[in-house]
C-alpha cells in the first residue's frame, strides 16, 4: 500500500467497499451461517485489500481477487475477540435467533466442515465448477470433489434421503 | 424416507436464502473506518515487535556478559550453508515442532524406498529414502518465501518455483526457480521466469532439460466458467524461460480458450501434453492437447458414454501416463444414474494419447483413479474412504480396505509404486498425515501425523 497515512483512503477503495462488501458478506454468510463471523471475514478481506490496493494493477480483477480472499478468510476465520476489544470502534453484533425456516437442514449444514460448506455453496449457489471451487478455497480439484461428495452424503443421510 | 428428487431443490433453496441475507446495518461504514485504522494498528504491532526484539537482544547481551564473567569460553557457531543438509524428521512429530504438511500438500513416491512430499502451506519439502520410516527435511532454506510449487522428476531431480503471488501487496510477478539434482541435499537458484501476471499453479518436467510453468491468472475467479492461464517453457533445466502461449477469447485455431476451468497440465514428452478441465454446467468437459511443446493447442474429442451428452456438467480428472504409450483419465459426471448420482467413466490410451477408448463406469462415489499399469488400478469411494482395487483394467472392482481418517474428513491423495506398496495423504485440520500400506490397501499405518 503506497499510502501510509492513517485515515487517508486510497483512490477507488471506498467505491470498492460500497460495491463489494454486500456481496462479500453474502458469500461469507452462506458459508459460515454466522453474522458476526461473516462480518469478520469481510473486514479482514477489506483490510488486506487496503494494504495491497496499489498492487492490484488491473481493476477488473479486483472483484475476483476479493472474493477469493473472502472465501479463504471465511474458511479460516475465528471470532476475533482480542482485536475487537483493542480497536476503538469495537462493537458487538448481538446474537440473533436463526430466521432459517428449514431448521433440520440448517442443523445438518452447520455440522459440515467449513471447506465442505464452501464447496457446496460455491458450486450450487454461485455456479462455480468444482475446479473453480478448488481454486477459490485453495485445494486440489480432487479434494473439492471429495468435499462435495462427502458433504452431500452426510446431508442426505442426516435428512433421511437414503 | 424422503423422496431423493426433493433433496436438490431443498438444498438449493436453503443456500439461496443464506446468500440473500443482507449485511448487518453499518457494516460498510465500519469497514471504511476500520481498514485505514487497522493500518495504524498494524504499524503499532510492528513497533511493539521491534521493541520486544530490542529488549530480547539487550537481555541476550546481558546474559552473554554474565556467562563470560564466570569463565565460559565462547564457542564458534557453525555458519548455516545455503545448501540444505537433510535434517532427520522423526515420526511422530515431537511436541512443539511445527507440523510441515499444511495444505496444499503434494505427494510423489518414486519407488518403494524413495519419495517426496511437500507442504506448500508451510514451504517445507520432505524426502524419504527408506520407505517412509524417516522423512528428512530437505527444504531449501535460502529459497524465496511465498507460494511454492514443486515438481519431482525422480529420486534425485526436483524443481521448486516460488512466487510472491497470489495475495502479496507487491507488484512483483516474477517466478524464482530452484533445482536439486542430489535428492535435496543441495539446491541451486537456477533462473527466473518473468511473468506479467498471475502465479505458478504447476511446474512440470519430462526430463532434466524440458519443463513448463503453468501460470494461473485469476480469471477463474472473475466469472464462473472462465480461466485465464499462460504457459512458459524452458529447454535448459529452468535457467531461462519463454512465454509459449496464453489463453484468450479469440476462438482462433491453435489458441487456448479463456472459457472453462483448467486443471494442471500433464506432459508426456517435450512436444506433447494435455490440459484437462471442465466447462461447467451445459459446457461439457475440457481437454486440450499440444503437439509442439505448448505453443499451439487443439481440443480433444472423446466418445461419450451412451447416457452422456457433450453438454454434461462434467470434467476430466486423474489424467496420468504410466509409460510413454499407456495412460488413463476419468470423465467425471458424464451422466447420471436413476437416483441423480453422477456417473464417472474411465478412458484409456495405448498410443500415447492419440486416441482414447471409453472404458467402464467407476463405482459410486469414485471420482479419481490411480493405475500402476494397464491392469492394476485403485479408486477411492469418497463417501466411505474405501479403497477399491481392480486387477483387470477397471472392469471389476473389489474393496481393498479403508483408509483411516477422522469422522468427517476425506482422503486427499493416494499412490502406489507396486501392487502391494502405496501411500495416502489423509485429512486432518491440523495437517495432512502420511499413511502407508504394504498389502495393497488392506491395512494402513501412519508414518507422519500432526
Amino acid at each position: 500500500m503506497a499510502d501510509d497515512q492513517p485515515g487517508r483512503v486510497a483512490p477507488g477503495f471506498e467505491a470498492a467497499v460500497h460495491a463489494e462488501s454486500g456481496r462479500l458478506f453474502a458469500v461469507a454468510y452462506a458459508i459460515l451461517r454466522d453474522r458476526q463471523e461473516a462480518e469478520d471475514a469481510v473486514q479482514e478481506t477489506m483490510e488486506l485489500a487496503w494494504r495491497s490496493w496499489d498492487a492490484l494493477r488491473d481493476p477488473s480483477k479486483r472483484s475476483a481477487w476479493l472474493r477469493q480472499i473472502c472465501v479463504r478468510r471465511a474458511i479460516r476465520t475465528r471470532r476475533r475477540l482480542l482485536p475487537r476489544l483493542w480497536l476503538a470502534d469495537t462493537r458487538t453484533v448481538p446474537a440473533q435467533p436463526s430466521e432459517e425456516p428449514d431448521m433440520d437442514l440448517d442443523r445438518s449444514y452447520r455440522r459440515l466442515t467449513r471447506q465442505q460448506r464452501a464447496v457446496v455453496t460455491l458450486h450450487y449457489e454461485y455456479g462455480y465448477s468444482l475446479d473453480e471451487c478448488a481454486a477459490l478455497i485453495g485445494c486440489q480439484p480432487g479434494t473439492a470433489r471429495s468435499h462435495l461428495a462427502r458433504a452431500l452424503a452426510s446431508l442426505r443421510k442426516e435428512l433421511n434421503y437414503e | 424416507m424422503n423422496k431423493p428428487d426433493e433433496f436438490d431443490p431443498r438444498l438449493k433453496a436453503y443456500l439461496h436464502r443464506g446468500a440473500g441475507t443482507p449485511p448487518p446495518a453499518g457494516m460498510e461504514a465500519r469497514i471504511r473506518v476500520g481498514a485505514p485504522r487497522r493500518k495504524l494498528g498494524w504499524a503499532l504491532q510492528v513497533v511493539a515487535a521491534a521493541a520486544i526484539l530490542v529488549l530480547a537482544i539487550g537481555l541476550g547481551i546481558v546474559v552473554q556478559r554474565a556467562r563470560q564473567s564466570v569463565g565460559v569460553t565462547p564457542t564458534s557457531s557453525p555458519i548455516v550453508s545455503p545448501s540444505t543438509k537433510p535434517t532427520p524428521y522423526p515420526t511422530p512429530t515431537p511436541s512443539g515442532a511445527p507440523y510441515p504438511l499444511l495444505p496444499p500438500v503434494s505427494l510423489h513416491m518414486i519407488s518403494a524406498s524413495t519419495g517426496w512430499v511437500s507442504g506448500s502451506g508451510t514451504n517445507r519439502i520432505l524426502r524419504t529414502a527408506d520407505g517412509g520410516a524417516q522423512w528428512n527435511d530437505v527444504t531449501p532454506r535460502g529459497a524465496q518465501a511465498g507460494t511454492w510449487t514443486t515438481f519431482y522428476l525422480d529420486a534425485n531431480n526436483a524443481w521448486l518455483a516460488s512466487s510472491l503471488q497470489p495475495g502479496s501487496g507487491s507488484p512483483d510477478f516474477t517466478v524464482k526457480l530452484y533445482r536439486t539434482s542430489d535428492g535435496g541435499q543441495s539446491w541451486q537458484s537456477v533462473g527466473t521466469a518473468v511473468a506479467d501476471w498471475g502465479f505458478p499453479a504447476a511446474i512440470d518436467f519430462v526430463d532434466r532439460q524440458h519443463g513448463w510453468l503453468f501460470m494461473k491468472q485469476d480469471g477463474t475467479l472473475e466469472t464462473p466458467g472462465s480461466d485465464m492461464v499462460a504457459f512458459y517453457g524452458t529447454t535448459d533445466g529452468g535457467a531461462s524461460w519463454n512465454k509459449l502461449s496464453q489463453s484468450d477469447p479469440s476462438g482462433l485455431a491453435g489458441h487456448l480458450p479463456q472459457a472453462c476451468s483448467k486443471l494442471n497440465p500433464v506432459f508426456l514428452s517435450a512436444s506433447t501434453g494435455w490440459i484437462p478441465g471442465s466447462c461447467g454446467a451445459g459446457g461439457g468437459y475440457f481437454l486440450y492437447v499440444t503437439r509442439d511443446g505448448g505453443r499451439n493447442w487443439a481440443a480433444v474429442a472423446l466418445r461419450m458414454p451412451p447416457a452422456g451428452t457433450l453438454t454434461c456438467d462434467c470434467e476430466i480428472g486423474s489424467l496420468r501416463f504410466w509409460d510413454k504409450q499407456q495412460g488413463a483419465l476419468v470423465l467425471d459426471g458424464a451422466s447420471q444414474d436413476a437416483r441423480g448420482y453422477a456417473q464417472n467413466f474411465l478412458y484409456t490410451t495405448i498410443d500415447g494419447g492419440r486416441s482414447w477408448q471409453l472404458g467402464p463406469v467407476l463405482p459410486a462415489n469414485a471420482f479419481s483413479v490411480y493405475f500402476l499399469d494397464a491392469a492394476h488400478g485403485w479408486t477411492l469411494d469418497a463417501k466411505a474412504n474405501n479403497l477399491l482395487f481392480s486387477g483387470d483394467g477397471g472392469r471389476h472392482w473389489s474393496t481393498a480396505g479403508t483408509i483411516p481418517s477422522n469422522s468427517n474428513a476425506v482422503v486427499m491423495d493416494f499412490q502406489f509404486v507396486t501392487p502391494q506398496v502405496g501411500w495416502a495423504l489423509g485429512a486432518d485440520s491440523r495437517g495432512l498425515p502420511i499413511l502407508k500400506t504394504v498389502d495393497g490397501g488392506a491395512t494402513w499405518t501412519t508414518q507422519l501425523s500432526p
